[in-house]
């Protein structure tokens, strides 16, 4: 009885209902989404290995930790399930051996039942454990079933009653006031994760660390040259110490005084203190400078590498889905994953996971034949999916590779004519690579008659551009008969990149190396000037130049080079070649994403620091080359503002509106009559709007949060400059009070929204402000 | 109760007061980066502020304040020249300033009231005016004010679309 009152007590609310703490809600979904991470990897070694005992344990030790985990938060269903798990789980343990997919099965369900559970919402936990009751009692019966043991009613069953004390993790024995603490007491719940735990941490938090460390490790480079000055104040005082001894020589002895000869001595000794007392400090200075170079250092490497997770954490699930697909296709596969410790930053990590996830899924299904095939063909009946990670060269590189049929690369080069993509002849001169190229064709492979090709075929088009959209590139290899694989070349990762730093209009700009053509040096006498564009000769085709100040819309240049700096740039159909004011040189940038305050900024993909601490801003090249175009073919972004002249000769409307379809309807109105218009989006921010803008006319409604619009026209009308500007009210509200007691409260006119259309709106409008 | 701590500032030639809570920040000025395509002058591109690139305001074109570089004086150097962010709701801003003055304790009751007919539009975002040593001190409106530079932000976002 204990346990059920402690864990009931602590999460009663005011109105008796129980309820459960989000905080702990919240560390009770990190919990099962961890022990889950467990159980997939454990179970299928197990059903590998039925008589290995260790991965025995630690699924037990995972279901106990649900089960306890569950009881904290009240979710009866769930601690049930979690029982028949770990009962399921006893039983095999007890008969040795006795692991197989009659029990592995229902195992695997309760665990997909349970990652399910931790993605719900805390606000919908209920209905949904009301809602999968139903499927939650089949998978409990099945493990029941399964273990073979007579088990509880599905009420509540005696281990529930008992409390175990202890036995439950540490993390929710937790007082409840002392909840805060919980991260420091998991440990020792499960010895197993500690050092490697995962913690979760906000993009932003480790942004802004990033962004720290950064600094600390510019700030420790200000320390360098204070450590020269104090080198130089050193040498002065040495060479003030000589010229005093030189003094002192020229000097005869015997013309001092006893006093002078005293002072002479003295200032003597004090300078010979200075320069030791100068020395020590020097030395501790210096040995500062390095330990705090030392220390930034590796502050930042080491918050760079925060970003780095094991390769091991992104695949967990593969070996699951893999087993999962090969049962129901009645084909018997193994999964190899190598280089699971292998870092990769966690941003490459969640874009890849469908990708691999898909050509794991093309290898099981297309590229593993059936066993007695497997058999014919002189191969073990088992089929065998690689999937390897390794650093090579400064890039990730991920393969999947497969013992499967392969692909016939005649049949490739047949298809490849079938469907129009070559001619005969040229298809007979393709290279093995080329050919393979046209699987990442999009819909290469729709043909009706599904082939082993075609099935390959489908959304390889779509891994490719995920891979292109991280900087990366995909290639494969195909052997007939003996399988085929797939190489991903990766950047480490996405927040640091290699850059091309260039001056343009005197600011330093980033250009990705990944994505230029070449950076060349070019005299001014080799370009070819022919109206109404200026051309260079690149690997004999004539590209057009551009002035990369005037693509981006920056002021002219104020200095002048002899040689012209020139990035070539291209997308798939064109090349040009952009003038930059020079190059400064190659760098490792850290990216650190723009504001959001400032929506798109056309051309910019981010910002990053130098090494000095001055910002660099990096270059979106695709967007840059689409802006080019536009140059060329006379466009500007900034054309399209409306200039200055127009700006004072419109009349401007504020329109003041919490619903946004009238806003935006009213807005739509007013400017196709011809009006500039402005919102806001109730009384409050219309006031501030009005006090700072200037507006010929406010048009408002009345029910609004904070300030309604009454209360609006009333500031209006009280205000000495604003007293004059036309108010009109645009209301819902239909009754005569409320029309007298807008006017006389000073609007100067009132529409009801239920009679309003767009010829009444503007010829009101008209009337209050003539022009 | 009316008391309240303000920062004094000089922009051209104008000492400027906003309440002191808004300030997270003042530090020696650094290089302000621009932003291409933009033509408004209130956005000066992006300053690095402790390792994030932050918006980088010319509150001086905003208030209407010209530019002025006064003669050097008796000030302290590290007063002069030097670069402020403030910040409301999560928003931040940080702007260059000709000068830091220092923090005050004000009493709202010795405000005077800005003359209503003023053709200048900077003094909309003027609460008051106050004298603190002898100086003649605007005291900003931290509501208009934030509300104004994310208006001035919008439009120039706004205009920078084709």
């Amino acid at each position: 009885m204990l346990a059920q009152q402690y864990g009931r007590g602590r999460f009663v609310n005011a109105s008796g209902e129980t309820d459960i703490d989000p905080v702990i809600f919240d560390l009770f979904c990190v919990e099962i989404e961890t022990q889950c991470k467990v159980l997939n990897q454990e179970l299928i070694d197990i059903e590998r290995q039925p008589q290995e005992q260790k991965p025995l344990e630690s699924v037990m030790r995972a279901a106990h930790s649900i089960k306890g985990a569950a009881r904290v938060v009240n979710l009866h269903p769930i601690v049930r399930l979690a029982h028949a798990m770990e009962d399921c789980l006893a039983q095999a343990q007890q008969t040795l051996g006795g692991m197989g997919a009659e029990n592995i099965n229902p195992l695997l369900r309760g665990v997909d039942l349970l990652e399910r559970l931790s993605k719900i919402h805390l606000k919908e936990i209920h209905d949904w454990i009301d809602e999968q009751l139903p499927f939650i009692e089949t998978v409990t019966r099945q493990l029941t079933d399964a273990s073979g043991r007579r088990t509880p009613s599905m009420g509540i069953e005696k281990d529930f009653i008992e409390p175990k004390g202890v036995d439950v993790p540490n993390a929710f024995e937790v007082p409840f006031n002392e909840r805060l603490k919980i991260t420091e007491s998991r440990p020792e719940a499960r010895s197993s994760f500690d050092e490697d735990r995962v913690l979760r941490i906000s993009a932003k938090n480790l942004n802004r660390l990033m962004g720290l460390a950064g600094e600390s490790l510019i700030e420790s480079r200000w320390l360098d040259p204070l450590g020269k000055h104090l080198q130089a104040f050193k040498y002065e005082l040495s060479a003030t110490e000589q010229s005093l001894d030189q003094l002192r020589d020229r000097l005869q002895c015997d013309l001092f005084t006893e006093i002078e000869r005293h002072c002479l001595l003295d200032v003597h000794d004090r300078l010979h203190h200075l320069h030791l007392l100068l020395n020590e400090r020097l030395r501790e200075v210096d040995d500062f400078i390095h330990r705090h170079a030392n220390l930034s250092d590796c502050l930042y490497q080491e918050v760079i590498n925060s970003r780095m997770r094991p390769f091991a954490d992104g695949v967990e699930a593969f070996p699951r889905m893999v087993r999962d697909l090969a049962h129901e296709l009645g084909k018997q596969v193994t999964l190899q994953v190598e280089g699971q410790g292998t870092l990769v930053d966690r941003e490459i990590l969640e874009t890849l996971e469908g990708s691999l996830s898909h050509l794991l899924r093309n290898a099981v299904d297309h590229g593993i034949e059936f066993p007695q095939q497997r058999v014919t063909a002189g191969k073990p009946p088992e089929g065998l999916i690689k999937l390897q990670a390794r650093h090579s060269g400064g890039m990730l590189s991920i393969t999947v590779s497969d013992d499967g049929n392969g692909i016939d690369i005649e049949d490739l080069r047949n298809k490849s004519v079938e469907k129009n993509l070559v001619s005969r002849d040229r298809a007979a001169r393709l290279t093995e690579a080329e050919l393979m190229d046209f699987l990442f064709l999009p819909g290469f492979s729709t043909s009706a008659d599904l082939t082993e090709i075609s099935g390959r075929g489908i959304g390889l088009n779509a891994v490719q551009s995920t891979v292109q959209r991280v900087g990366g590139i995909i290639q494969m290899q195909s052997v007939a008969t003996k399988g085929m694989s797939f190489h991903l070349q990766l950047p480490l990762t996405l927040s640091v990149i290699r850059a091309l730093i260039v001056e343009i209009s005197g600011e330093a700009y980033a250009f990705p190396l990944a994505r230029i053509d070449q950076a060349v040096v070019i005299a001014p006498e080799s370009i070819d000037r022919r109206d109404p564009h200026r051309y260079m000769d690149y690997r004999g085709e004539n590209i057009v130049l551009v002035d990369a100040w005037k693509v981006l819309e920056l002021n002219e240049p104020t200095l002048v080079f002899d040689q012209l700096a020139v990035i070539v740039l291209s997308d798939r159909l064109k090349s040009y070649g952009l003038i930059v004011d020079r190059f400064i040189g190659e760098r490792e940038l850290v990216l650190q994403a723009l504001d959001v305050r400032l929506a798109d900024i056309p051309d910019i993909s981010a910002g990053a620091l130098m090494e000095d601490g001055s910002p660099v801003l990096v270059i979106d090249i695709e967007h840059l080359v689409h802006s080019i175009d536009n140059l060329l073919s006379g466009k500007q972004w900034i054309k399209g503002v409306c200039s200055s002249r127009e700006e004072t000769t419109k009349k401007r409307i504020l329109v003041v509106d919490d619903s946004m379809t009238v806003r935006e309807w009213e807005c739509r109105t007013l400017l196709q009559a011809g009006y500039e218009v402005d919102t806001a989006l109730d009384g409050m921010e219309a006031w501030n709007a009005i006090r700072i803008g200037r507006y010929d006319l406010v048009m408002t409604d009345i029910d609004m949060p904070r300030m309604n619009g009454i209360e609006l026209l009333q500031a209006i009308k009280k205000n000495a400059r604003l007293q004059h500007l036309p108010v009109m009210i645009v209301s819902y509200k239909e009754g005569e009070s409320n029309r007298i007691k807008s006017l006389e409260a000073g609007a100067n006119d009132y529409l009801t929204k239920s009679s309003l259309h767009e010829g009444r709106l503007v010829d009101a409008v008209k009337k209050l402000i003539s022009g | 109760m009316n008391s309240f701590s303000i920062l004094i500032f000089r922009l051209g030639r104008e000492w400027v007061a906003l309440p002191t809570i808004f300030f997270k920040e003042v530090t020696h000025r650094r290089p302000v980066h621009r932003l291409p395509h933009q033509k408004g002058k209130i956005l000066q591109g992006l300053v690095n502020l402790n390792g994030k690139l932050e918006l980088s305001v010319a509150l001086h074109e905003l208030l209407e304040i010209e530019a002025f570089i006064a003669p050097s004086s008796s000030v302290i150097p590290y007063q002069l020249n030097r670069m402020v962010a403030i910040v409301k709701e999560g928003a931040l801003w940080v702007f260059p300033v000709d000068e830091m003055n220092g923090i005050y304790h004000w009493n709202l009751a010795g405000m005077e009231q800005v003359p209503t007919v003023i053709a200048r539009s900077s003094m909309h975002y003027v609460k008051g005016v106050i004298k603190v040593e002898n100086k003649r001190v605007v005291l900003l409106d931290e509501e208009l004010l934030f509300c104004g530079l994310k208006k001035c932000l919008h439009s120039n976002m706004a205009g920078g679309a084709l």
